[in-house]
Protein backbone atom coordinates (compact mmCIF):
# COMPACT_ATOMS: atom_id res chain seq x y z
CA UNK A 1 0.00 0.00 0.00
CA UNK A 2 3.16 1.83 -0.50
CA UNK A 3 1.11 5.01 -2.48
CA UNK A 4 -1.59 5.12 -0.13
CA UNK A 5 0.54 6.94 2.93
CA UNK A 6 0.28 10.47 3.87
CA UNK A 7 4.34 10.11 4.85
CA UNK A 8 5.06 13.03 2.70
CA UNK A 9 2.38 15.15 4.11
CA UNK A 10 2.93 14.35 7.52
CA UNK A 11 6.46 15.03 8.04
CA UNK A 12 6.55 18.20 6.79
CA UNK A 13 4.52 19.56 9.32
CA UNK A 14 5.69 21.22 12.76
CA UNK A 15 5.77 18.43 15.22
CA UNK A 16 3.21 20.24 17.78
CA UNK A 17 0.97 20.64 15.68
CA UNK A 18 0.77 16.59 14.68
CA UNK A 19 -2.74 15.95 16.28
CA UNK A 20 -4.33 18.78 14.58
CA UNK A 21 -3.13 17.57 11.72
CA UNK A 22 -4.01 14.17 11.62
CA UNK A 23 -7.56 15.61 12.33
CA UNK A 24 -7.76 17.15 9.66
CA UNK A 25 -5.96 14.92 7.19
CA UNK A 26 -8.94 11.92 8.93
CA UNK A 27 -11.73 14.78 7.86
CA UNK A 28 -10.23 14.66 4.20
CA UNK A 29 -9.46 11.05 4.33
CA UNK A 30 -13.46 10.92 4.88
CA UNK A 31 -13.96 13.46 2.77
CA UNK A 32 -12.85 11.31 -0.03
CA UNK A 33 -14.33 8.01 1.05
CA UNK A 34 -17.83 9.61 1.50
CA UNK A 35 -17.09 10.96 -2.40
CA UNK A 36 -15.89 7.53 -4.06
CA UNK A 37 -18.67 5.51 -2.13
CA UNK A 38 -20.93 7.63 -3.61
CA UNK A 39 -19.82 7.77 -7.21
CA UNK A 40 -22.83 5.68 -8.63
CA UNK A 41 -20.10 3.47 -10.82
CA UNK A 42 -17.66 0.69 -9.28
CA UNK A 43 -13.93 1.82 -8.93
CA UNK A 44 -11.54 0.51 -7.85
CA UNK A 45 -7.51 0.21 -6.78
CA UNK A 46 -5.32 -3.36 -7.67
CA UNK A 47 -1.44 -3.94 -6.80
CA UNK A 48 0.42 -5.39 -9.46
CA UNK A 49 -0.70 -8.59 -8.62
CA UNK A 50 -3.72 -7.71 -9.51
CA UNK A 51 -4.90 -7.77 -6.06
CA UNK A 52 -8.04 -5.63 -4.63
CA UNK A 53 -6.38 -3.03 -2.01
CA UNK A 54 -9.57 -0.46 -2.42
CA UNK A 55 -12.49 0.02 -4.16
CA UNK A 56 -16.04 1.48 -3.21
CA UNK A 57 -19.35 0.59 -2.18
CA UNK A 58 -20.71 -0.07 -5.55
CA UNK A 59 -18.00 -2.65 -6.24
CA UNK A 60 -18.43 -4.11 -2.79
CA UNK A 61 -22.28 -4.53 -3.82
CA UNK A 62 -21.45 -6.10 -6.99
CA UNK A 63 -18.91 -8.66 -5.50
CA UNK A 64 -21.71 -9.06 -2.94
CA UNK A 65 -19.02 -8.47 0.04
CA UNK A 66 -19.84 -6.59 3.24
CA UNK A 67 -16.90 -4.79 3.64
CA UNK A 68 -13.53 -3.79 2.83
CA UNK A 69 -11.30 -6.09 4.90
CA UNK A 70 -13.32 -8.82 2.86
CA UNK A 71 -12.60 -7.36 -0.31
CA UNK A 72 -8.61 -6.62 -0.11
CA UNK A 73 -6.55 -9.15 -1.41
CA UNK A 74 -8.54 -10.70 -3.20
CA UNK A 75 -8.63 -10.98 -7.18
CA UNK A 76 -11.36 -11.37 -9.69
CA UNK A 77 -11.01 -14.93 -10.35
CA UNK A 78 -12.13 -15.25 -6.17
CA UNK A 79 -14.98 -12.71 -6.88
CA UNK A 80 -16.10 -12.61 -10.54
CA UNK A 81 -17.79 -15.74 -12.91
CA UNK A 82 -14.53 -17.31 -14.82
CA UNK A 83 -15.03 -16.21 -18.60
CA UNK A 84 -15.34 -12.36 -16.87
CA UNK A 85 -12.67 -12.61 -14.61
CA UNK A 86 -10.38 -13.93 -17.33
CA UNK A 87 -10.79 -11.35 -19.60
CA UNK A 88 -10.30 -8.72 -16.96
CA UNK A 89 -7.10 -10.18 -16.22
CA UNK A 90 -5.75 -9.94 -19.55
CA UNK A 91 -7.04 -6.30 -19.43
CA UNK A 92 -5.00 -5.73 -16.27
CA UNK A 93 -1.69 -7.14 -17.32
CA UNK A 94 -1.67 -4.91 -20.02
CA UNK A 95 -2.45 -2.07 -17.97
CA UNK A 96 0.34 -3.37 -15.68
CA UNK A 97 3.04 -5.10 -18.01
CA UNK A 98 2.76 -2.04 -20.71
CA UNK A 99 1.11 0.80 -19.20
CA UNK A 100 -1.54 0.95 -21.25
CA UNK A 101 -5.39 2.12 -20.67
CA UNK A 102 -8.17 0.28 -21.44
CA UNK A 103 -11.17 1.81 -22.30
CA UNK A 104 -13.96 0.07 -23.45
CA UNK A 105 -17.29 -2.19 -23.27
CA UNK A 106 -17.24 -5.29 -21.99
CA UNK A 107 -19.71 -8.10 -20.10
CA UNK A 108 -20.00 -7.53 -16.44
CA UNK A 109 -22.38 -8.17 -14.03
CA UNK A 110 -24.78 -5.93 -11.58
CA UNK A 111 -25.50 -6.13 -7.86
CA UNK A 112 -28.15 -8.70 -8.60
CA UNK A 113 -25.90 -10.76 -10.72
CA UNK A 114 -27.43 -10.15 -13.92
CA UNK A 115 -25.20 -10.05 -17.04
CA UNK A 116 -24.41 -6.42 -18.43
CA UNK A 117 -22.55 -4.01 -20.59
CA UNK A 118 -19.64 -2.33 -18.82
CA UNK A 119 -18.03 0.15 -20.09
CA UNK A 120 -14.46 -0.16 -18.11
CA UNK A 121 -11.74 2.13 -18.08
CA UNK A 122 -8.49 1.26 -16.58
CA UNK A 123 -5.03 2.97 -15.93
CA UNK A 124 -2.01 2.41 -14.31
CA UNK A 125 -0.46 3.88 -10.73
CA UNK A 126 2.76 4.53 -11.02
CA UNK A 127 5.46 5.75 -8.23
CA UNK A 128 6.05 9.14 -7.87
CA UNK A 129 9.64 8.74 -7.93
CA UNK A 130 10.37 6.07 -10.33
CA UNK A 131 7.46 5.90 -12.14
CA UNK A 132 7.15 2.44 -11.85
CA UNK A 133 4.32 1.23 -12.45
CA UNK A 134 2.93 -0.04 -9.04
CA UNK A 135 -0.55 -1.00 -9.93
CA UNK A 136 -3.70 0.27 -11.80
CA UNK A 137 -7.33 2.11 -10.80
CA UNK A 138 -10.17 1.28 -12.54
CA UNK A 139 -14.00 2.35 -13.12
CA UNK A 140 -16.96 0.41 -14.24
CA UNK A 141 -19.71 1.93 -15.79
CA UNK A 142 -22.88 -0.02 -16.67
CA UNK A 143 -24.17 0.90 -20.32
CA UNK A 144 -26.68 -1.64 -20.42
CA UNK A 145 -29.48 0.77 -21.58
CA UNK A 146 -27.24 3.16 -23.46
CA UNK A 147 -26.41 -0.06 -25.30
CA UNK A 148 -29.55 -1.39 -25.78
CA UNK A 149 -30.98 2.13 -27.12
CA UNK A 150 -27.63 2.95 -29.22
CA UNK A 151 -28.27 -1.05 -30.79
CA UNK A 152 -31.82 -0.52 -30.99
CA UNK A 153 -30.98 2.62 -32.96
CA UNK A 154 -28.48 1.41 -35.28
CA UNK A 155 -30.93 -1.31 -36.21
CA UNK A 156 -33.70 1.14 -36.91
CA UNK A 157 -31.47 2.96 -39.05
CA UNK A 158 -30.25 -0.21 -40.73
CA UNK A 159 -34.20 -0.92 -41.24
CA UNK A 160 -34.41 2.16 -42.38
CA UNK A 161 -31.55 2.13 -44.63
CA UNK A 162 -33.02 -1.52 -45.84
CA UNK A 163 -36.77 0.13 -46.36
CA UNK A 164 -35.17 3.07 -48.39
CA UNK A 165 -33.32 1.31 -50.59
CA UNK A 166 -36.25 -1.86 -51.12
CA UNK A 167 -38.36 1.50 -51.67
CA UNK A 168 -35.94 2.69 -54.06
CA UNK A 169 -35.76 -0.76 -55.85
CA UNK A 170 -39.91 -0.86 -55.70
CA UNK A 171 -39.77 2.42 -57.90
CA UNK A 172 -37.32 1.30 -60.19
CA UNK A 173 -39.47 -1.35 -60.48
CA UNK A 174 -42.06 0.31 -61.28
CA UNK A 175 -40.87 2.52 -63.79
CA UNK A 176 -39.00 -0.40 -65.66
CA UNK A 177 -42.70 -1.26 -65.95
CA UNK A 178 -44.42 1.34 -66.53
CA UNK A 179 -41.76 2.13 -69.58
CA UNK A 180 -42.84 -1.76 -70.16
CA UNK A 181 -46.25 -0.66 -70.36
CA UNK A 182 -46.14 2.27 -73.04
CA UNK A 183 -43.79 0.32 -75.28
CA UNK A 184 -45.77 -2.96 -75.25
CA UNK A 185 -48.57 -0.69 -76.31
CA UNK A 186 -46.64 1.14 -78.89
CA UNK A 187 -45.60 -2.20 -80.14
CA UNK A 188 -49.58 -3.20 -80.09
CA UNK A 189 -50.49 -0.11 -82.02
CA UNK A 190 -47.47 -0.71 -84.43
CA UNK A 191 -48.43 -4.53 -85.13
CA UNK A 192 -52.09 -2.61 -85.86
CA UNK A 193 -50.58 0.13 -88.16
CA UNK A 194 -47.98 -2.63 -89.84
CA UNK A 195 -51.01 -4.66 -90.75
CA UNK A 196 -53.47 -1.66 -91.57
CA UNK A 197 -50.17 0.08 -93.71
CA UNK A 198 -49.07 -3.02 -95.29
CA UNK A 199 -52.45 -3.59 -96.91
CA UNK A 200 -53.03 0.28 -97.76
CA UNK A 201 -50.22 0.82 -99.09
CA UNK A 202 -49.56 -2.07 -101.13
CA UNK A 203 -52.41 -1.76 -103.28
CA UNK A 204 -51.44 1.35 -104.55
CA UNK A 205 -47.82 0.19 -105.21
CA UNK A 206 -49.70 -2.26 -106.82
CA UNK A 207 -51.07 0.10 -109.36
CA UNK A 208 -47.73 1.58 -109.67
CA UNK A 209 -45.48 -1.24 -110.21
CA UNK A 210 -47.68 -3.48 -112.34
CA UNK A 211 -49.18 -0.56 -113.82
CA UNK A 212 -46.08 1.06 -115.56
CA UNK A 213 -44.75 -2.81 -116.83
CA UNK A 214 -48.00 -2.65 -118.57
CA UNK A 215 -47.45 0.63 -120.19
CA UNK A 216 -44.07 -0.30 -121.67
CA UNK A 217 -46.00 -3.31 -122.98
CA UNK A 218 -48.28 -0.95 -124.49
CA UNK A 219 -45.95 1.46 -125.71
CA UNK A 220 -44.03 -1.21 -127.48
CA UNK A 221 -47.23 -2.22 -129.18
CA UNK A 222 -48.45 1.54 -130.20
CA UNK A 223 -44.39 2.20 -131.19
CA UNK A 224 -44.42 -0.27 -133.55
CA UNK A 225 -47.54 1.61 -135.40
CA UNK A 226 -46.28 5.05 -134.88
CA UNK A 227 -42.65 4.27 -136.56
CA UNK A 228 -44.65 2.91 -139.54
CA UNK A 229 -46.78 6.04 -139.34
CA UNK A 230 -43.63 7.97 -139.77
CA UNK A 231 -42.13 6.03 -142.84
CA UNK A 232 -45.65 6.29 -144.34
CA UNK A 233 -44.30 9.22 -147.15
CA UNK A 234 -41.32 7.16 -147.91
CA UNK A 235 -43.53 4.38 -149.17
CA UNK A 236 -43.99 4.21 -153.32
CA UNK A 237 -47.69 2.64 -153.14
CA UNK A 238 -49.58 4.95 -150.47
CA UNK A 239 -52.82 2.69 -150.45
CA UNK A 240 -51.05 -0.77 -149.66
CA UNK A 241 -48.82 0.90 -147.18
CA UNK A 242 -52.08 2.11 -145.60
CA UNK A 243 -53.35 -1.87 -145.29
CA UNK A 244 -50.28 -2.68 -144.15
CA UNK A 245 -50.78 -0.42 -141.54
CA UNK A 246 -53.87 -1.54 -140.47
CA UNK A 247 -53.20 -4.91 -140.62
CA UNK A 248 -50.49 -4.38 -137.82
CA UNK A 249 -52.34 -1.84 -135.42
CA UNK A 250 -54.48 -4.90 -135.80
CA UNK A 251 -51.91 -7.55 -135.15
CA UNK A 252 -50.62 -5.58 -132.08
CA UNK A 253 -53.78 -4.83 -130.74
CA UNK A 254 -52.92 -0.58 -131.32
CA UNK A 255 -56.96 0.22 -129.91
CA UNK A 256 -56.33 -1.63 -127.13
CA UNK A 257 -52.79 -0.55 -126.26
CA UNK A 258 -53.48 3.15 -126.91
CA UNK A 259 -56.51 2.85 -124.42
CA UNK A 260 -54.49 0.80 -122.17
CA UNK A 261 -51.79 3.43 -121.92
CA UNK A 262 -54.42 6.30 -121.07
CA UNK A 263 -56.24 4.14 -118.24
CA UNK A 264 -52.84 2.18 -116.64
CA UNK A 265 -50.77 6.27 -116.73
CA UNK A 266 -54.56 7.92 -114.64
CA UNK A 267 -54.04 4.52 -112.69
CA UNK A 268 -50.27 5.09 -111.84
CA UNK A 269 -50.89 8.59 -110.73
CA UNK A 270 -53.70 7.61 -108.88
CA UNK A 271 -51.61 5.01 -106.85
CA UNK A 272 -48.84 7.54 -106.51
CA UNK A 273 -51.03 10.20 -105.15
CA UNK A 274 -52.70 7.43 -102.60
CA UNK A 275 -49.55 6.63 -101.32
CA UNK A 276 -48.35 9.97 -100.91
CA UNK A 277 -51.26 9.99 -98.29
CA UNK A 278 -50.81 7.50 -96.67
CA UNK A 279 -47.81 8.22 -95.64
CA UNK A 280 -48.66 12.18 -94.68
CA UNK A 281 -51.51 10.11 -92.78
CA UNK A 282 -48.50 7.86 -90.86
CA UNK A 283 -46.21 10.56 -90.20
CA UNK A 284 -49.09 12.43 -88.94
CA UNK A 285 -49.89 9.84 -86.57
CA UNK A 286 -46.68 8.52 -85.65
CA UNK A 287 -45.61 12.10 -84.09
CA UNK A 288 -46.00 10.61 -80.39
CA UNK A 289 -43.70 11.14 -78.11
CA UNK A 290 -42.35 15.07 -77.00
CA UNK A 291 -44.83 16.63 -79.41
CA UNK A 292 -46.18 20.23 -78.69
CA UNK A 293 -49.64 21.45 -78.49
CA UNK A 294 -51.14 22.20 -82.27
CA UNK A 295 -53.91 23.37 -83.46
CA UNK A 296 -55.86 20.86 -86.04
CA UNK A 297 -58.76 19.64 -87.47
CA UNK A 298 -60.21 16.70 -85.61
CA UNK A 299 -61.86 15.14 -88.95
CA UNK A 300 -58.37 14.87 -90.78
CA UNK A 301 -57.31 13.38 -88.03
CA UNK A 302 -59.86 10.82 -87.36
CA UNK A 303 -59.76 10.18 -91.31
CA UNK A 304 -55.94 9.57 -91.09
CA UNK A 305 -56.90 6.71 -88.48
CA UNK A 306 -59.57 5.38 -90.10
CA UNK A 307 -56.47 4.67 -93.04
CA UNK A 308 -54.70 2.99 -90.90
CA UNK A 309 -57.39 0.90 -89.40
CA UNK A 310 -58.17 -0.07 -93.21
CA UNK A 311 -57.81 -3.70 -93.26
CA UNK A 312 -59.74 -4.00 -89.79
CA UNK A 313 -62.45 -1.98 -90.96
CA UNK A 314 -62.98 -3.27 -94.76
CA UNK A 315 -65.20 -6.07 -94.63
CA UNK A 316 -68.07 -6.59 -92.94
CA UNK A 317 -67.99 -2.86 -91.31
CA UNK A 318 -69.25 0.50 -92.71
CA UNK A 319 -68.21 3.71 -91.13
CA UNK A 320 -70.93 6.51 -90.79
CA UNK A 321 -69.66 10.29 -90.68
CA UNK A 322 -72.03 12.85 -88.90
CA UNK A 323 -69.25 15.54 -89.14
CA UNK A 324 -70.42 19.43 -87.78
CA UNK A 325 -68.90 20.85 -90.89
CA UNK A 326 -68.25 24.19 -88.41
CA UNK A 327 -66.47 22.18 -86.30
CA UNK A 328 -63.95 24.98 -84.61
CA UNK A 329 -60.23 23.55 -84.74
CA UNK A 330 -58.81 21.63 -81.33
CA UNK A 331 -55.42 22.57 -79.24
CA UNK A 332 -54.01 18.90 -78.71
CA UNK A 333 -51.51 16.80 -79.27
CA UNK A 334 -52.33 15.28 -82.45
CA UNK A 335 -50.75 12.37 -82.50
CA UNK A 336 -51.54 11.35 -78.65
CA UNK A 337 -55.16 12.05 -79.91
CA UNK A 338 -54.70 10.11 -83.03
CA UNK A 339 -53.75 7.10 -80.89
CA UNK A 340 -57.08 7.48 -78.25
CA UNK A 341 -59.07 7.16 -80.95
CA UNK A 342 -57.21 4.58 -82.79
CA UNK A 343 -57.89 2.90 -79.95
CA UNK A 344 -61.53 3.37 -79.16
CA UNK A 345 -62.22 3.00 -83.10
CA UNK A 346 -59.81 -0.54 -82.90
CA UNK A 347 -62.11 -1.78 -79.75
CA UNK A 348 -65.82 -1.00 -81.85
CA UNK A 349 -64.11 -3.01 -84.82
CA UNK A 350 -63.50 -5.68 -82.37
CA UNK A 351 -67.08 -5.76 -80.76
CA UNK A 352 -68.62 -5.74 -84.29
CA UNK A 353 -66.22 -8.52 -85.65
CA UNK A 354 -67.39 -10.68 -81.36
CA UNK A 355 -70.82 -9.87 -82.96
CA UNK A 356 -70.53 -11.73 -86.13
CA UNK A 357 -68.25 -9.53 -87.89
CA UNK A 358 -71.42 -7.32 -90.01
CA UNK A 359 -71.96 -3.89 -88.28
CA UNK A 360 -72.05 0.18 -88.42
CA UNK A 361 -69.47 2.46 -86.78
CA UNK A 362 -71.32 6.18 -86.42
CA UNK A 363 -68.85 8.76 -85.81
CA UNK A 364 -70.35 12.05 -84.87
CA UNK A 365 -69.22 15.42 -84.00
CA UNK A 366 -70.52 18.57 -82.14
CA UNK A 367 -69.74 21.41 -80.06
CA UNK A 368 -70.52 22.68 -76.81
CA UNK A 369 -69.41 26.33 -76.05
CA UNK A 370 -66.05 25.39 -74.88
CA UNK A 371 -66.03 21.53 -76.24
CA UNK A 372 -65.71 19.90 -79.26
CA UNK A 373 -67.65 16.46 -79.01
CA UNK A 374 -66.46 13.38 -80.75
CA UNK A 375 -68.80 10.28 -80.27
CA UNK A 376 -67.78 6.94 -81.68
CA UNK A 377 -70.90 3.98 -81.70
CA UNK A 378 -70.95 0.73 -82.92
CA UNK A 379 -73.49 -1.65 -82.96
CA UNK A 380 -71.60 -4.74 -81.66
CA UNK A 381 -71.60 -7.11 -78.72
CA UNK A 382 -72.08 -4.01 -76.21
CA UNK A 383 -70.85 -4.88 -72.27
CA UNK A 384 -72.77 -5.35 -69.42
CA UNK A 385 -72.32 -3.04 -65.85
CA UNK A 386 -69.39 -4.94 -64.63
CA UNK A 387 -67.66 -5.09 -67.91
CA UNK A 388 -68.20 -1.10 -68.03
CA UNK A 389 -66.90 -0.51 -64.77
CA UNK A 390 -63.73 -2.09 -65.67
CA UNK A 391 -63.10 -1.31 -68.97
CA UNK A 392 -60.16 1.69 -67.91
CA UNK A 393 -58.38 -0.56 -65.95
CA UNK A 394 -54.93 -1.29 -67.08
CA UNK A 395 -55.06 -4.82 -68.13
CA UNK A 396 -58.52 -5.32 -68.05
CA UNK A 397 -59.51 -7.57 -71.08
CA UNK A 398 -62.46 -9.90 -72.64
CA UNK A 399 -59.81 -10.77 -75.64
CA UNK A 400 -58.48 -13.88 -76.35
CA UNK A 401 -54.87 -13.84 -75.44
CA UNK A 402 -52.80 -12.39 -78.79
CA UNK A 403 -56.19 -10.64 -79.37
CA UNK A 404 -56.26 -7.54 -76.07
CA UNK A 405 -53.54 -6.59 -73.92
CA UNK A 406 -56.37 -4.50 -72.00
CA UNK A 407 -54.19 -1.24 -72.31
CA UNK A 408 -55.84 0.51 -74.99
CA UNK A 409 -58.64 2.17 -72.89
CA UNK A 410 -56.78 3.01 -69.94
CA UNK A 411 -54.21 4.78 -72.21
CA UNK A 412 -56.47 6.69 -73.94
CA UNK A 413 -58.15 7.54 -70.46
CA UNK A 414 -54.70 9.32 -69.51
CA UNK A 415 -54.56 10.39 -72.96
CA UNK A 416 -57.88 12.40 -72.88
CA UNK A 417 -56.77 13.63 -69.48
CA UNK A 418 -54.03 15.00 -70.67
CA UNK A 419 -56.03 17.07 -72.58
CA UNK A 420 -58.07 18.15 -69.82
CA UNK A 421 -61.12 15.97 -71.65
CA UNK A 422 -64.03 13.62 -70.30
CA UNK A 423 -64.54 10.07 -71.93
CA UNK A 424 -67.53 8.75 -71.09
CA UNK A 425 -69.54 5.27 -72.09
CA UNK A 426 -72.38 3.80 -72.75
CA UNK A 427 -73.17 0.47 -73.62
CA UNK A 428 -76.06 -2.29 -73.49
CA UNK A 429 -75.10 -6.07 -73.71
CA UNK A 430 -76.11 -7.33 -77.08
CA UNK A 431 -76.93 -3.41 -78.43
CA UNK A 432 -73.49 -1.86 -78.56
CA UNK A 433 -71.69 0.68 -77.39
CA UNK A 434 -71.38 4.93 -77.58
CA UNK A 435 -67.40 6.61 -76.49
CA UNK A 436 -68.24 9.85 -76.05
CA UNK A 437 -64.98 12.25 -76.10
CA UNK A 438 -65.30 16.14 -74.64
CA UNK A 439 -61.86 18.09 -75.76
CA UNK A 440 -61.66 21.99 -74.86
CA UNK A 441 -61.06 23.72 -77.94
CA UNK A 442 -58.42 25.43 -75.64
CA UNK A 443 -55.99 23.67 -73.82
CA UNK A 444 -56.31 25.97 -70.44
CA UNK A 445 -53.21 27.28 -68.31
CA UNK A 446 -50.94 25.58 -67.11
CA UNK A 447 -50.24 23.20 -69.62
CA UNK A 448 -50.56 19.11 -69.14
CA UNK A 449 -47.05 17.94 -68.60
CA UNK A 450 -45.28 15.64 -71.24
CA UNK A 451 -44.69 12.72 -71.10
CA UNK B 1 -48.50 -11.95 -131.40
CA UNK B 2 -50.35 -13.95 -134.08
CA UNK B 3 -49.65 -17.42 -132.50
CA UNK B 4 -51.08 -15.99 -129.19
CA UNK B 5 -54.37 -15.92 -130.82
CA UNK B 6 -53.94 -19.20 -132.48
CA UNK B 7 -53.90 -21.19 -129.30
CA UNK B 8 -56.98 -21.55 -126.91
CA UNK B 9 -57.00 -18.65 -124.28
CA UNK B 10 -58.04 -19.39 -120.97
CA UNK B 11 -60.39 -17.51 -119.01
CA UNK B 12 -59.76 -15.81 -115.76
CA UNK B 13 -62.23 -14.08 -113.72
CA UNK B 14 -60.46 -11.81 -111.51
CA UNK B 15 -62.07 -9.86 -108.10
CA UNK B 16 -61.12 -6.58 -106.29
CA UNK B 17 -62.62 -3.66 -104.84
CA UNK B 18 -59.82 -1.45 -106.19
CA UNK B 19 -60.76 -0.49 -109.77
CA UNK B 20 -57.60 0.33 -110.60
CA UNK B 21 -56.25 -2.90 -109.57
CA UNK B 22 -59.22 -4.66 -111.95
CA UNK B 23 -57.22 -2.62 -114.58
CA UNK B 24 -53.87 -2.91 -114.22
CA UNK B 25 -54.52 -6.37 -113.96
CA UNK B 26 -56.20 -6.64 -117.40
CA UNK B 27 -53.95 -4.59 -118.97
CA UNK B 28 -50.98 -6.61 -118.17
CA UNK B 29 -52.74 -10.19 -119.11
CA UNK B 30 -55.12 -9.59 -121.72
CA UNK B 31 -52.64 -10.51 -124.38
CA UNK B 32 -52.31 -13.95 -122.78
CA UNK B 33 -55.61 -14.64 -121.61
CA UNK B 34 -59.16 -13.93 -121.74
CA UNK B 35 -59.96 -11.92 -118.94
CA UNK B 36 -63.37 -11.20 -116.50
CA UNK B 37 -63.13 -8.61 -114.16
CA UNK B 38 -65.56 -8.15 -111.18
CA UNK B 39 -65.71 -5.44 -108.39
CA UNK B 40 -66.81 -8.23 -105.48
CA UNK B 41 -67.41 -11.19 -104.48
CA UNK B 42 -71.56 -10.85 -105.33
CA UNK B 43 -70.71 -10.39 -108.89
CA UNK B 44 -68.08 -12.77 -109.25
CA UNK B 45 -70.81 -15.37 -108.11
CA UNK B 46 -73.16 -14.27 -110.97
CA UNK B 47 -70.39 -14.22 -113.17
CA UNK B 48 -69.43 -17.73 -112.40
CA UNK B 49 -73.30 -19.10 -113.01
CA UNK B 50 -72.68 -17.52 -116.73
CA UNK B 51 -69.20 -18.35 -117.39
CA UNK B 52 -66.82 -21.07 -117.41
CA UNK B 53 -63.74 -20.26 -115.87
CA UNK B 54 -60.62 -21.82 -115.96
CA UNK B 55 -59.24 -19.84 -112.96
CA UNK B 56 -60.13 -17.38 -109.73
CA UNK B 57 -58.22 -14.98 -108.40
CA UNK B 58 -59.59 -12.65 -105.95
CA UNK B 59 -58.29 -10.31 -103.69
CA UNK B 60 -58.93 -11.37 -99.80
CA UNK B 61 -59.70 -7.74 -98.08
CA UNK B 62 -62.75 -6.81 -99.53
CA UNK B 63 -65.94 -4.98 -98.14
CA UNK B 64 -68.86 -7.38 -97.72
CA UNK B 65 -67.09 -10.46 -98.36
CA UNK B 66 -63.73 -11.55 -97.78
CA UNK B 67 -61.44 -13.54 -100.92
CA UNK B 68 -61.66 -16.47 -97.93
CA UNK B 69 -65.38 -16.14 -97.95
CA UNK B 70 -66.03 -15.94 -101.50
CA UNK B 71 -63.89 -19.34 -102.32
CA UNK B 72 -66.06 -21.01 -99.29
CA UNK B 73 -69.08 -19.94 -100.80
CA UNK B 74 -68.11 -21.27 -104.29
CA UNK B 75 -66.70 -24.60 -103.00
CA UNK B 76 -70.51 -24.69 -101.54
CA UNK B 77 -72.35 -24.18 -104.74
CA UNK B 78 -69.38 -25.67 -106.95
CA UNK B 79 -68.04 -28.26 -105.61
CA UNK B 80 -66.35 -29.19 -108.46
CA UNK B 81 -65.88 -25.92 -110.79
CA UNK B 82 -63.84 -23.85 -111.30
CA UNK B 83 -61.15 -25.94 -110.52
CA UNK B 84 -58.61 -23.96 -109.84
CA UNK B 85 -57.91 -20.92 -107.09
CA UNK B 86 -55.35 -18.06 -106.73
CA UNK B 87 -55.72 -15.13 -103.79
CA UNK B 88 -54.10 -12.27 -103.87
CA UNK B 89 -53.64 -9.38 -101.35
CA UNK B 90 -51.87 -6.60 -99.47
CA UNK B 91 -51.71 -8.47 -95.97
CA UNK B 92 -53.60 -11.28 -95.16
CA UNK B 93 -54.06 -13.02 -91.31
CA UNK B 94 -51.80 -16.30 -91.49
CA UNK B 95 -54.83 -18.12 -90.16
CA UNK B 96 -57.32 -17.28 -93.22
CA UNK B 97 -54.64 -18.49 -96.07
CA UNK B 98 -54.17 -21.53 -94.13
CA UNK B 99 -57.82 -22.35 -94.21
CA UNK B 100 -58.08 -21.20 -97.47
CA UNK B 101 -55.62 -23.53 -98.45
CA UNK B 102 -56.67 -26.65 -96.38
CA UNK B 103 -60.74 -25.87 -96.81
CA UNK B 104 -61.20 -24.27 -99.98
CA UNK B 105 -58.96 -25.40 -103.24
CA UNK B 106 -56.65 -22.55 -102.71
CA UNK B 107 -53.94 -23.01 -105.30
CA UNK B 108 -51.40 -20.11 -104.37
CA UNK B 109 -51.32 -16.84 -102.11
CA UNK B 110 -49.39 -14.27 -104.07
CA UNK B 111 -48.89 -10.95 -102.20
CA UNK B 112 -49.28 -7.14 -103.70
CA UNK B 113 -47.53 -5.72 -105.50
CA UNK B 114 -47.29 -8.44 -107.56
CA UNK B 115 -44.44 -9.13 -110.48
CA UNK B 116 -45.95 -9.91 -114.00
CA UNK B 117 -43.62 -12.01 -115.43
CA UNK B 118 -43.69 -14.57 -111.88
CA UNK B 119 -47.30 -14.56 -111.68
CA UNK B 120 -48.12 -14.77 -115.08
CA UNK B 121 -45.99 -18.50 -113.93
CA UNK B 122 -48.24 -18.86 -110.63
CA UNK B 123 -51.51 -18.47 -113.17
CA UNK B 124 -50.33 -21.30 -115.58
CA UNK B 125 -48.99 -23.32 -112.79
CA UNK B 126 -52.59 -23.15 -111.07
CA UNK B 127 -54.22 -23.69 -114.37
CA UNK B 128 -51.90 -27.22 -114.85
CA UNK B 129 -52.51 -28.02 -111.72
CA UNK B 130 -56.05 -28.09 -112.28
CA UNK B 131 -56.34 -30.23 -115.70
CA UNK B 132 -54.36 -32.88 -114.15
N1 LIG C 1 -66.74 -0.85 -78.22
C1 LIG C 1 -66.69 -1.83 -77.32
N2 LIG C 1 -67.68 -2.76 -77.28
C2 LIG C 1 -67.65 -3.77 -76.39
N3 LIG C 1 -66.67 -3.95 -75.46
C3 LIG C 1 -65.66 -3.06 -75.46
C4 LIG C 1 -65.62 -1.96 -76.38
N4 LIG C 1 -64.50 -1.25 -76.11
C5 LIG C 1 -63.88 -1.86 -75.09
N5 LIG C 1 -64.57 -2.95 -74.70
C6 LIG C 1 -64.21 -3.86 -73.59
O1 LIG C 1 -63.22 -3.23 -72.82
C7 LIG C 1 -62.08 -4.09 -72.69
C8 LIG C 1 -60.85 -3.25 -72.54
O2 LIG C 1 -60.58 -2.52 -73.73
P1 LIG C 1 -59.10 -2.05 -74.02
O3 LIG C 1 -59.09 -1.33 -75.31
O4 LIG C 1 -58.59 -1.33 -72.83
O5 LIG C 1 -58.29 -3.40 -74.12
P2 LIG C 1 -58.36 -4.49 -75.26
O6 LIG C 1 -59.04 -3.94 -76.46
O7 LIG C 1 -58.94 -5.72 -74.66
O8 LIG C 1 -56.82 -4.73 -75.55
P3 LIG C 1 -55.81 -3.70 -76.26
O9 LIG C 1 -54.79 -3.38 -75.22
O10 LIG C 1 -55.27 -4.46 -77.38
O11 LIG C 1 -56.60 -2.49 -76.67
C9 LIG C 1 -62.14 -4.95 -73.92
O12 LIG C 1 -61.46 -6.17 -73.72
C10 LIG C 1 -63.64 -5.15 -74.10
O13 LIG C 1 -64.13 -6.15 -73.25
MG1 LIG D 1 -58.45 -2.08 -77.38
Amino acid sequence: MAFFEYSVFVMSGDIEDLPERIRELELKRNQLRTLIDNIPDPVYIKDKQCRFINANDRLLRIAQLENLEQLVGKTDRELFPHELADSYHRDDQAVLQHGATISKDEPGIDHRGEPIVVHTYKAPVRDRETGEIVGLVGIGRDVTEITQARDQLQRSAEDLQQQKEELSATLDQLKQAQAHLVQSEKMASLGTLTAGVAHEINNPINFVYAGVNSVLRDFADVKQVVTEVRNLSSRADPAEAISRLDQLCQDCGFDDAFEALEETLNDIKFGATRITEIVAGLSRFSRLGNEAWQITDIHEDIDSVLVLLKNKYKTGITVVKEFERALPQVECFPGKLNQAFMNILSNAADAIQANGGEGVVTIATSQSERFARISIRDDGVGMDEATCHRIFDPFFTTKAVGQGVGLGLSITYSIIQDHSGNLAVESQPGKGSEFLVELPFKHPTPKPKQT
Amino acid sequence: MSSATQTKKYTILYVDDEQSNLRVFKNAFRRDFNILLSPSAKEAMELLKENAVDLLITDQMMPEMTGVELLRHIKELYPNVPPSRVMLSGYALPDDIELAYSEYHLHRFVSKPWDEDKFKQVILEAIKAAER
